[in-house]
């Protein structure tokens, strides 16, 4: 028996343990010796030392907790791992002298086995036959140590539950994925980090059994179904709330987050751990019950009917007219997606929109030497040649570096899907999302600000616009609704389309409502659009029932308001019994706007091009000095106030008469006015520079662009001329 | 100990990182370096000399045990001081990280003092043969 190099390994293990020390206990060296002793079990077993294998398997056991600091006594533990060592040693040499195991050797260290401190129990947790919930809810303690890390922690960890979000809906597709599962673990394991060190007990808790569960999750103990998909979005849900609480802390608008009861969720979340939500991997019937497309009723019947025709599920639903054909293609199509590999790196955004600003600071500039040169006239060809290849490259350098901002808006739609699912299942409504264009890109210095808008779209649609299943039926139209989300690129903006398929807006509903309201005479005739803008005014909502924000009468002119701010544009399309669908579309970029150039006297303005509906040289004949309401142009039919920018502005300008002038007929606040200005000159692409904080405050004006020949215009707002205008109106009359 | 040795602290949570930072500040440690995971981590410790790496467990494209079974394997970053953080001292993983070398681990939350001790334990060390 070649017993040498066992021999060597416990010379060696004996000479490590030389120089560990109770007082200082070495980890680097507690880790050669575990090593060490990883070799020795080896040799040890292809010896056929089976004792030695027992005898070091304790030692590791106790190493490993000294090295956890579970043990009372240290210096008892390591003292019996000297005496083991000798006791291997006395081994190895009976085995050598007597060919053969010693006997009354006891075997693993008795010493080993009297941890003092709680030592770590494998797959401790909960064992109880019924999980028992946490005492209730407790007020968490407002102290807030370090205001700077709290900001920090609530961004980070806002963005971590997005993310979290849109790989549940991955994880959905994908249950058995690791990745997915890894990608959901992380940002829970990373948000208890911080929240523990902030002292953020609640959140900390949560996210610690979330975590816990897809820890479990990870290394296959808990199959993802579908009850663990709906608690890990609740928890996360949940966590966005409590973090949200504590912005609202850091913002002053509340003392305190509240208390939050949390023992249903952890009630689930046992329940899950102990095996009794379990369900077999995805199928195409069980995909189609998760959407909601049918019941599990349905199922179970498609299943039982499928099984005695021998046909596949999704034909069963089919003909059982159950599901429609495009339903199941698109489940089927769930079942089989692949994600696609996207590779990515975090940039700081600060850094992104510095190098962004300089590619504006670009623009101009070029645009300075382009009429410079042009002023140069044909002199040098090489020069213009050259010239022109560095337009051409600073036009591509302004693409690409406004791009970089851009995120597929995708994750907002997936939002509003979820918000659809929910909002559904509340107002007992069957609704089915469709998306069309998500990968379409957007700035993502928008996504949040266009966000509240859409959802109060999204709001309205599901509780005034689509119908009951029963509704629907009797109107003849299938049982569940249909919103589709549309997104693509038109000149220049982002449109976003939100669609259903429910009842319409009710053209006298609204009618009624605005002429009880003043906004309309009772004679008045008005084309079908001009109704469905009514919809705009404020207190015009038609709904019965005041659900939350939507039929509250705030709605839809707070939403136009929202969406002109970001200066976007909102249009209403409707039939009645058919359905509507808002249009909404913003700028691809909140730094560049498509302006218009005016001149007024020896000034240059800027107007946003999506706040103009058009312009005209008025005749003298529509010019009308209303008693009581001032001036006005009457512009096809419609009778609009003046607004001559000229006094505003207090210059000179080259015409006073709206007949000799230029009339911009603009857009805001939900009113059209003229302005007056000399001349139209064209057309352009500005980059808005701020004009800072103090001149911020000036009505009427919301920024500034460095024109073509470097001089400055101004960029004019149009909500806040109007207001001007009827301030002094208001002295005028 | 020295004040101003060169620390890198790896962790994909920006905020974990900054609470590292301040922590490590509150004791005297201001030469600091960040790395979000493993992957920057190391080309930063290609670029420069690091006398000691605190890092987490849990991050994407290369964990902290990767990260540490990848300095040790290297020539010339071998013996970094490589200081683990975790949660909870999850037994396994402490283990396996003790195993594969790291100087030392320290569980989360954890207070300044606490940080203090364990960089000083594992910087004595170097002293000694």
């Amino acid at each position: 028996m070649n017993d040498d190099r066992i021999l060597q390994l416990l010379n060696a293990l004996a000479s490590a343990f030389l120089f560990m020390d109770a007082k200082e206990f070495d980890i680097p060296a507690a880790g050669k010796f575990l090593n060490s002793l990883d070799e020795i079990v080896q040799e040890a077993k292809t010896l056929g030392m089976t004792q030695i294998v027992a005898v070091s398997e304790g030692m590791g056991k106790t190493l490993e907790m000294l090295i956890l600091d579970t043990l009372e006594d240290k210096a008892a533990g390591l003292a019996s791992l000297g005496a083991e060592i000798s006791r291997m040693q006395e081994i190895v040499d009976s085995y050598r002298n007597t060919g053969g195991c010693p006997e009354g050797v006891p075997t693993a260290g008795t010493k080993a086995d009297a941890p003092a401190a709680p030592a770590a129990e494998p797959g401790g947790g909960l064992q109880a036959p019924e999980p028992a919930p946490p005492p209730a809810a407790k007020q968490e303690e407002v102290k807030i140590q370090d205001e700077a890390l709290l900001k920090d922690f609530i961004t980070e960890g806002l963005e971590y539950i997005d993310q979290i979000e849109v790989n549940i809906l991955n994880l959905e597709k994908n249950p058995t994925d690791k990745d997915f599962i890894n990608a959901i673990f992380r940002p829970f394991h990373s948000i208890k980090g911080v929240a523990s060190f902030l002292n953020l007990e609640a959140i900390r808790e949560l996210a610690h059994n979330l975590e816990n569960l897809l820890d479990k999750a990870r290394n296959g103990e808990v199959a993802v179904t579908s009850p663990v998909i709906d608690v890990v979005l609740d928890g996360a849900d949940m966590l966005k709330t409590m973090i949200g609480q504590w912005k609202e802390v850091l913002e002053g608008k509340r003392n305190a987050p509240d208390a939050t009861d949390l023992s249903g969720m952890y009630y689930r979340i046992g329940k899950i751990e102990q095996g009794e939500a379990e369900e077999a991997p995805r199928k195409l019937g069980e995909i189609l019950v998760n959407e909601g497309v049918i019941s599990k009723k349905d199922l179970d019947e498609g299943l039982k009917t499928g099984r005695s025709s021998n046909k596949k599920i999704g034909e069963t639903l089919i003909s059982g007219g159950k599901a429609t054909p495009k339903q199941v293609a698109q489940a089927l199509r769930k079942q089989a997606d692949q994600v696609g590999d996207t590779s990515t790196i975090r940039v700081d955004t600060r850094k992104l929109d510095d190098l962004i600003d300089m590619v504006g600071e670009l623009v101009i500039t070029q645009s300075m030497i382009e009429q410079d040169v042009s002023l140069l006239g044909n002199s040098d060809r090489n020069l213009l040649r050259n010239l022109s290849q560095f337009f051409r490259i600073t036009a591509g350098l302004q693409r690409s570096s406004t791009s970089l901002r851009m995120i597929p808006i995708k994750q907002t739609f997936q939002r509003m899907s979820r918000l659809v699912r929910d909002l559904s299942k509340n107002a007992g409504k069957v609704i089915d999302v469709e998306m069309v264009g998500e990968d379409t890109e957007i700035d993502r210095n928008m996504v949040d600000e266009i966000y509240n808008p859409l959802v109060h779209m999204i709001r309205n649609s599901v509780d005034h616009g689509v119908g009951t299943p029963e509704e629907r039926v009797r109107a003849g139209k299938p049982e569940r609704g249909l919103i589709q989300l549309k997104a693509y690129h038109r000149g220049g903006n982002i449109v976003i389309e939100i669609g259903d398929d429910g009842r319409g807006l009710c053209r006298q509903k609204i009618l009624d409502k605005a002429v009880r309201n003043g906004v309309v005479a009772a004679h008045d005739t008005l084309t079908d659009q001009e109704i469905h803008r009514l919809i705009f005014l404020p207190g015009l909502s038609t709904a019965e029932k005041v659900t939350d924000v939507s039929g509250r009468g705030v709605g839809m002119d707070v939403v136009k308001q929202a969406v002109e701010k970001l200066r976007g544009k909102i249009e209403i399309e409707s039939a009645e019994g058919k359905g509507t669908t808002f249009t909404t579309s913003f700028p691809l970029t909140m730094a560049i706007i498509d302006g218009m150039i005016v001149k007024v006297g020896r000034e240059r303005y800027i107007l946003p091009t999506t706040a103009i509906r058009q312009a005209l040289r008025p005749a003298k004949e529509a010019y009308n000095n209303v008693v009581g309401k001032g001036e006005m142009i009457n512009v096809m039919g419609r009778l609009l106030p003046i607004v001559r920018l000229y006094e505003h502005f207090g210059i000179q300008p080259q015409y006073e008469n709206p007949w000799d002038a230029i009339v911009v007929v603009v857009d805001g606040a939900g009113r059209s006015k003229c302005l007056l200005v000399d001349q139209i000159i064209g057309k352009a692409e500005v980059v808005i520079k701020s004009l800072g904080a103090e001149l911020k405050k000036v009505k009427g004006v919301s920024g500034g662009a460095i024109l073509g020949d470097g001089q400055i215009g101004l960029i004019l707002d149009p909500e806040g001329l109007f207001e001007l205008s009827e301030n002094r109106s208001g002295e005028r009359s | 100990m020295q004040k101003d040795m060169k620390i890198l602290i790896v962790d994909d949570f920006a905020t974990m990182r900054k609470v590292i930072r301040n922590l490590l500040k509150q004791v005297g440690y201001e030469n600091i370096l960040e790395a979000e995971d493993g992957v920057s981590a190391l080309r930063v410790l290609k670029a420069q000399k690091v006398d000691l790496i605190i890092s987490d467990w849990n991050m994407p494209n290369m964990t902290g045990f990767e990260l540490l079974k990848a300095v040790r394997a290297d020539a010339d970053l071998g013996k970094t001081p490589f200081l683990m953080v975790t949660a909870e001292a999850l037994q396994d993983n402490v283990v396996a990280a003790v195993k594969a070398g790291v100087s030392n681990y320290i569980v989360k939350p954890f207070t300044a003092e606490v940080l203090n001790e364990k960089i000083s334990k594992i910087m004595e060390k170097l002293l000694t043969p």
